[in-house]
């Protein structure tokens, strides 16, 4: 597959589309996510396919960057991997490369460089991991001052991937860098420790708007960044209406009945604002319970079944709740039958359910599919988006 | 959120391993404390650190060491010489290392519990290795303490505004991870106006200094009496006890 204009990885491609000449592409990720797997891939994808590659690296060993490309290409020998080495002289040791920055501080230096690469090599595409380095070696008022003369000289190039952690900067750092022409944003979902990864392409100013949703991804050894679909497990106690919920909000589900009685597991997928969801549901019965705590572990998200008109099987809900309970997985509770006489409100049921905090609780039908969706959607919501702290 | 079961029940307090240190901070660390150990070289900030790494691992608490001036090999050597049960807390992998230092010196070896960098300039990196750690303890245990020796070295590398962003960052973190930690920190390579803002970071300090006779120690915050004062302390390679006396009223 000829990549062409493409960033050169497939998840980001689909949002990107084609990148213009002498575009910007900034790669925002929360702080400690392996960013640099995106451009280790891209930069191979390219190189792979003949097109010079010049790598600008700030906070790790040249070395360490090659072999990363090495692993994406097909031929490591006769790549054309140009690296421009803006940490080396940090530490006082020397690379081979290609371009070298003496005083990596001196971000006139760094731009000098950058400026003869551009030149030498009008072809290729220039990564630069990480330009929030770049400001970190010196500082933001003196990035700031620069910005104007790196901007223009990422530009010669035919374009420009660039990393940026979402350290705590100020606000005008975040103005600058705003000027980019495209932002893919990398985020953990994190509770304490990042659980799962996404990526969005957040704005392009040459793409179709809005560019699309947030997916999770997790990097492979081999293979490189790869896409997942979010697998949600439906629980609750017999009765509550699993089955029914799982087949209202997929578009196409399959379960295994007998005698009216879930025995084996539903399973359905349903797509949300272009998000694949997988949904299963698993029977209330508790000598189904080891099945429970398998699917759960699998899973990204949790929810919890009950019906609002049966308090007495509230001991039953709440035990299989703690039972999926673990690190990471989110949870929401849909209080079934809602619509009926006698159900209790989603506060009465919080305070019968000793609900943990972090855990909504919504009024639903699940024979209706406005209202079986929109838990799912909040749920989704809560994995996908969830700011750093979580729901905490 | 809140796990109904946590793997392990979470302790109120991680102690020191130094006994009357934990009395005047009335029963040790308070479980989740960002501390700041500060004062000048050698002065045995790292052997307090490694009592508290010690005393957690014997209660069953994990624990990550972030170090950016000593080789992993070596910080496991000196575990070893102060605690006989050591080797047997790494059997279980409770004990995990970050380690920006090995490397540069050519001496990483293949320690399988730790992760060895480039070096301290890939803060993005090392927030990343730290988290992998995290969550790795986090699987099995409720909480751990974090030790990282040192800030110094970061700044060193790069420079304050740099190293307290990374530091902002991390703390925010780790504290909701559940960690309890350590961040140490050389008296004389940092400006006043540096140190001040570094404590502002965490919930208290340990202030290490020299005396006229000796060496001494002073805690603030973490729940300790609301002025304890300068008390003696002395230390070799494995030890650390505090000698002085202070005033027995405290915070509840």
């Amino acid at each position: 597959v000829a990549i062409g204009r493409r960033f050169g990885v497939a998840a980001v491609d689909r949002g990107l589309g084609d990148i213009p000449k002498g575009s910007l592409v900034l790669v925002r990720h929360d702080p400690g996510v392996e960013a640099n797997a995106f451009t280790l891939q891209a930069a191979g994808a390219h190189v792979t396919q003949g097109r010079p590659v010049v790598y600008a690296v700030t906070d790790r060993s040249p070395t360490r960057v090659r072999e990363g490309i090495a692993d994406h290409v097909r031929d490591p020998e006769d790549s054309r991997i140009l690296l421009l080495d803006a940490h080396s002289a940090l530490l006082g040791t020397a690379d081979k490369v290609d371009y070298r920055v003496d005083d990596p501080t001196d971000l006139l230096q760094v731009v000098a460089r950058l400026e003869q690469a551009a030149r030498d090599n009008p072809e290729a595409i220039l990564v630069v991991d990480s330009m929030s380095s770049l400001l970190d070696h010196a500082d933001e008022a003196r990035f700031l001052a620069i910005w104007p003369r790196i901007l223009a000289a990422v530009r010669r190039f035919q374009f420009t991937i660039a990393l940026w952690t979402s350290w705590p900067y100020g606000e005008d750092v975040e103005k600058t860098i705003a000027q980019a022409d495209a932002v893919v944003r990398l985020r953990a979902v994190e509770e304490g420790v990042m659980l799962h990864h996404s990526l969005a392409v957040e704005r392009a100013a040459w793409g179709k708007s809005p560019p699309g949703p947030p997916v999770l991804y997790k990097i492979d050894r081999p293979g490189g960044v790869m896409v997942y679909v979010p697998k949600v497990v439906v629980i609750g106690p017999a009765g509550a209406g699993k089955t029914t919920f799982v087949h209202t909000v997929s578009e196409k589900a399959t379960s295994v009945d007998r005698m009216g009685t879930t025995v084996a597991v539903d399973r359905g997928t349903a797509t949300l604002d272009g998000i694949k969801i997988e949904v299963w549901g698993t029977p209330g019965q508790d000598r189904f319970d080891p099945l429970l705590a398998t699917l759960a572990s699998q899973a990204t998200g949790a929810i919890l079944v009950v019906d609002a008109t049966m308090a007495t099987s509230f001991t039953r809900a709440r035990s299989m709740l703690d039972k999926v309970w673990r690190r990471g997985l989110r949870a929401i509770i849909a209080l079934n039958k809602s619509d009926l006489a006698g159900a209790l409100s989603p506060e009465q049921a919080r305070k019968k359910l000793a609900a943990p905090d972090g855990v909504a609780i919504v009024a639903c039908t699940a024979t209706d599919k406005d209202s079986a969706t929109a838990v799912l959607r909040q749920l989704v919501d809560t994995i996908l988006l969830a700011p750093p702290g979580g729901a905490a | 959120m809140t796990p109904p079961t946590p793997a392990t029940s979470v302790p109120k307090f991680v102690p020191t391993g130094v006994k009357r240190l934990d009395s005047l901070l009335n029963g040790g660390v308070p479980a989740g404390s960002a501390v700041l150990v500060y004062g000048p070289p050698f002065l045995g900030k790292e052997v307090l650190a490694r009592r508290m790494v010690l005393a957690g691992l014997g209660l069953g608490v994990p624990s990550v060491n972030v170090i950016t001036n000593t080789a992993t090999a070596d910080l496991r050597r000196q575990f070893v010489a102060s605690d006989k049960a050591y080797p047997a807390h790494e059997k279980l992998h409770m004990v995990r290392f970050v380690d920006t230092y090995a490397k540069g010196i050519g001496a990483a070896d293949a320690f399988p519990d730790a992760i060895y960098l480039d070096g301290a300039l890939d803060l993005n990196g090392l927030a990343g290795a730290v988290n992998r750690m995290e969550a790795e303890l986090l699987a099995s245990h409720a909480a751990h303490t974090l030790v990282l020796d040192s800030v110094s070295t970061l700044v060193a590398y790069s420079n304050a505004q740099t190293a307290f962003r990374f530091l902002q960052n991390l703390i925010g973190r780790t504290r909701r991870a559940g960690a309890t930690s350590l961040f140490l920190m050389d008296h004389g390579m940092h400006t006043p106006a540096d140190v001040q803002t570094f404590k502002h970071l965490m919930t208290g300090t340990i202030e290490v200094r020299e005396s006229s006779g000796g060496h001494q120690i002073q805690v603030q915050g973490l729940g300790a009496t609301s002025n304890p004062g300068w008390v003696d302390y002395k230390f070799d390679e494995r030890s650390f006890e505090v000698t002085g006396s202070f005033a027995a009223g405290r915070i509840r």
